[in-house]
């Protein structure tokens, strides 16, 4: 493959193209119909030519019997036909200088057998010849909202700082449907599909450099060019967090190993090896992934470890005080100043005005104590970090508490930690993402994400 | 390498301890003194070059896991001992086909580490760190990095295992020397990706003896001879 800048020139002109066509475009609706309804959905503002032997016109739009046919220039092309059609859509795209292609349709090497490898292989060498870039097969394609490029309708149209790629194209659309809502905005995501020409590889280099992508995140089933893919992490870890949901670590034997060494070295070791070496943070499941992609979105630089924990329900309190050991974080001293506020509107008994800081039930019916506190711990300069577990008991409440949170986030830059508590709405829970206050599920969730992002800040000023 | 070439032309899977254990020298890894032996003055011959105490093994290239085949002797005082020890190793052997008998020096070190490389598929040489000796399928703490490693990504491992207390000073022993252990590993790694030939490297135990850490039996696999043509 070419070098790297050139690499990076070709996907910068796919990634923002002034024309895209979609060959194979269903007229009725059918799968295909979603990549059109996605670029209408994201208002597109290129052309959109749909290629179809014989419609004249879907949705509204003059569609063209081949690509030849179409009277300018084409920078993308997504490619539905099934894939014993694709070879020819694929030479004519080569001939219509077409600078890259998405192949949607499966039937490849992924099918195991020799025709499904052979047929992959005549589009590895056609992108390789012809210097066209090629995404799949078998994958969703490209989602770059400041183009107007999606590959699903209803995701965000708002851009921002992730760029990911996917082994999956259906994860990919789950995580950008929910994403907004955790104040989670890309600049790329790319659904890799087999990865005939184009790699995760190129991807992870491609959005290291990327100046519109602050944070790299990706799910991914199988890796191609290990040691490639390692120096790629390497170099991409230095500059930026990558956060990479790795499936298929099961522990299986290697083989039957007749060494010691050969018996432990198992997948998840290896891969281990991996995150330890790049300097990568490794995550497990989707809630893990989305919740790393918030807190790497959100949360400032140079974060302490000196956590303050405000709660209602006591047993949250203590356990996100446990939580805070686990992860390798403090509890924060407060000042005599902090506790002697607290002491006049926390009421005295079923309390506590040491962190963690119990509030107690009667908060939740006067939300006022909630945020008092809150703003006193967040006031506090031994204070790095403020957890708050609360809610009240009706909607105005807990529309107050997120309304002055937030304010009280934005005058004092104090990093917040929001923990739900079941029942408080989920608008709310959005609009604290919105402002930059990352929402979880847990406290545990909360404390693990923060120490992470944490570990991540420290790993990279030593090794810079 | 000769040793490594030769071997990997015979179509040989594995290297013998002493074979392996040259290759390891050859690169700075610490082995204990040793020489092979065909016949029992050979053996005493060797053994007064060495001084007692010293250990006495069965030595065929196909012969891992050599204490659970009755021919391994540790721990040897005198002359009488030894003479009875290598009568039975030979008898044992004799079972299972030719060889010849390892005379090695006997280290008293109570730390067993376990040091080694596979290639893998996907990453190429790794290289590994743990726990040894009996401890190592039992605890499975061990670190892995795949090669070329540098020394930092060896001190690394040595922080990143559970048992990473046994480094230190403990019990009256002295704490390991790191920098000889990292030597050692980032030399597993090099030689993983300087020769093809070899698929697999076991270093166990790695015996911490005086603080210093000695290779004490070894296992070098080699890749088939087809597999080394792919590559």
């Amino acid at each position: 493959m070419a070098d790297r800048d050139a690499i990076t020139n070709q996907l910068n002109q796919i990634f923002h193209p002034n024309s895209v066509a979609i060959v194979g475009l269903p007229r009725g609706l059918k799968t295909g119909k979603v990549f059109l309804m996605a670029l209408q959905d994201q208002q597109f503002s290129g052309a959109i030519y749909p290629v179809h032997p014989t419609a004249e016109e879907i949705d509204g739009l003059k569609a063209y019997p081949s690509l030849s046919a179409i009277p300018g220039t084409v920078d993308l092309a997504i490619i539905l036909v099934p894939h014993q059609h694709a070879p020819p859509v694929v030479y004519e795209c080569v001939e219509k200088g077409v600078k890259g292609a998405v192949l949607f349709t499966a039937g490849y090497k992924e099918t195991g057998t020799e025709a499904g490898r052979h047929l992959e292989a005549e589009l590895a060498r056609v992108a390789k010849e012809s210097g066209m870039r090629l995404f799949g097969p078998n994958c969703m394609g490209l989602y770059v909202p400041a183009s107007g490029l999606s590959f699903f309708p209803g995701l965000s149209k708002k851009p921002g700082p992730v760029g990911f790629l996917s082994h999956s194209g259906s994860l990919a659309n789950i995580l950008g449907r929910i994403a907004a809502d955790k104040g989670i905005y890309f600049s790329k995501a790319v659904s890799l599909g087999n990865e005939c020409d184009v790699t995760g590889k190129d991807i992870l280099s491609y959005l290291a450099d990327d100046p519109e992508t602050a944070v790299i995140g990706g799910y991914l089933e199988s890796i191609g060019d290990g040691p490639g893919f390692l120096s790629a992490l390497k170099a991409a870890s230095l500059k930026k967090p990558v956060i990479l949901w790795k499936v298929g670590l099961n522990p299986e034997g290697r083989k039957a190993a007749s060494s010691h060494t050969g018996a432990m070295a198992s997948r998840r070791q290896l891969w281990q090896a991996v995150v330890s070496q790049s300097g990568a943070v490794p995550v497990k499941g989707f809630d893990r992934l989305t919740d790393a992609l918030m807190s790497f979105s959100l949360l400032p630089d140079d974060l302490g470890d000196r956590i303050a924990i405000l709660s209602g329900p006591g047993g949250m309190a203590v356990g996100a005080a446990e939580a805070c050991g686990d992860e390798g974080l403090k509890l924060a001293e407060l000042s005599r100043k902090t506790r002697f506020e607290l002491s006049e509107f926390v009421p005295q008994t079923g309390t506590s005005l040491t962190n963690p800081v119990d509030v107690g039930l009667g908060a939740s019916l006067d939300i006022d104590i909630y945020v008092k506190a809150a703003r006193a711990l967040a006031d506090d300069p031994g204070v790095d970090a403020v957890v708050s577990i609360g809610a009240g008991l009706s909607r105005e409440l807990n529309e107050t508490y997120t309304n002055e949170i937030i304010r009280i986030h934005r005058d004092t830059g104090c990093p917040f930690l929001m923990v739900n508590i079941p029942g408080f709405e989920k608008e709310f829970a959005a609009a604290f993402c919105q402002a930059g206050i990352p929402f979880y599920e847990t406290a545990e969730h909360a404390l693990g994400s923060y120490a992470q992002v944490r570990t991540y800040q420290i790993w990279r000023k030593r090794h810079r | 390498m000769n040793i490594l070439q030769n071997a990997h032309k015979n179509g040989k899977r594995t290297l013998s301890e002493y074979e392996s254990k040259q290759v390891l020298a050859a690169y700075g890894i610490p082995v204990t003194r040793e020489y092979l032996a065909a016949n029992e003055p050979e053996m005493r011959d060797a053994a007064a070059r060495i001084g007692y105490p010293i250990v006495l093994k069965g030595c065929a290239a196909e012969l891992a896991h050599k204490s659970e085949k009755g021919v391994v002797r540790v721990d040897i005082r005198n002359d009488a001992e030894a003479r009875a020890a290598f009568a039975e190793i030979c008898e044992a052997m004799a079972a299972s086909g030719t060889g010849s008998v390892l005379v090695q020096e006997y280290l008293g070190g109570r730390r067993e580490l376990v040091a080694g490389m596979i290639r893998d598929p996907q990453f190429g040489p790794s290289v590994m760190f743990g726990l040894g000796g009996i401890l190592t399928e039992i605890l499975n703490d061990v670190a892995f990095r795949i090669a070329p490693i540098e020394r930092s990504d060896a001190m690394e491992m040595m922080d990143e295992i559970r048992g990473r207390r046994i480094l230190d000073a403990v019990r009256g022993m002295k704490a390991v020397d790191r920098a000889a252990l990292a030597d050692i590993l980032v030399a597993i790694g090099r030689m993983g990706v300087e020769n093809p030939e070899i698929d697999e490297i076991d270093i166990n135990p790695l015996i911490i003896c005086k603080g210093k850490p000695v290779a004490v039996d070894a296992l070098i696999g080699l890749v088939t001879k087809e597999g080394a043509q792919e590559k």
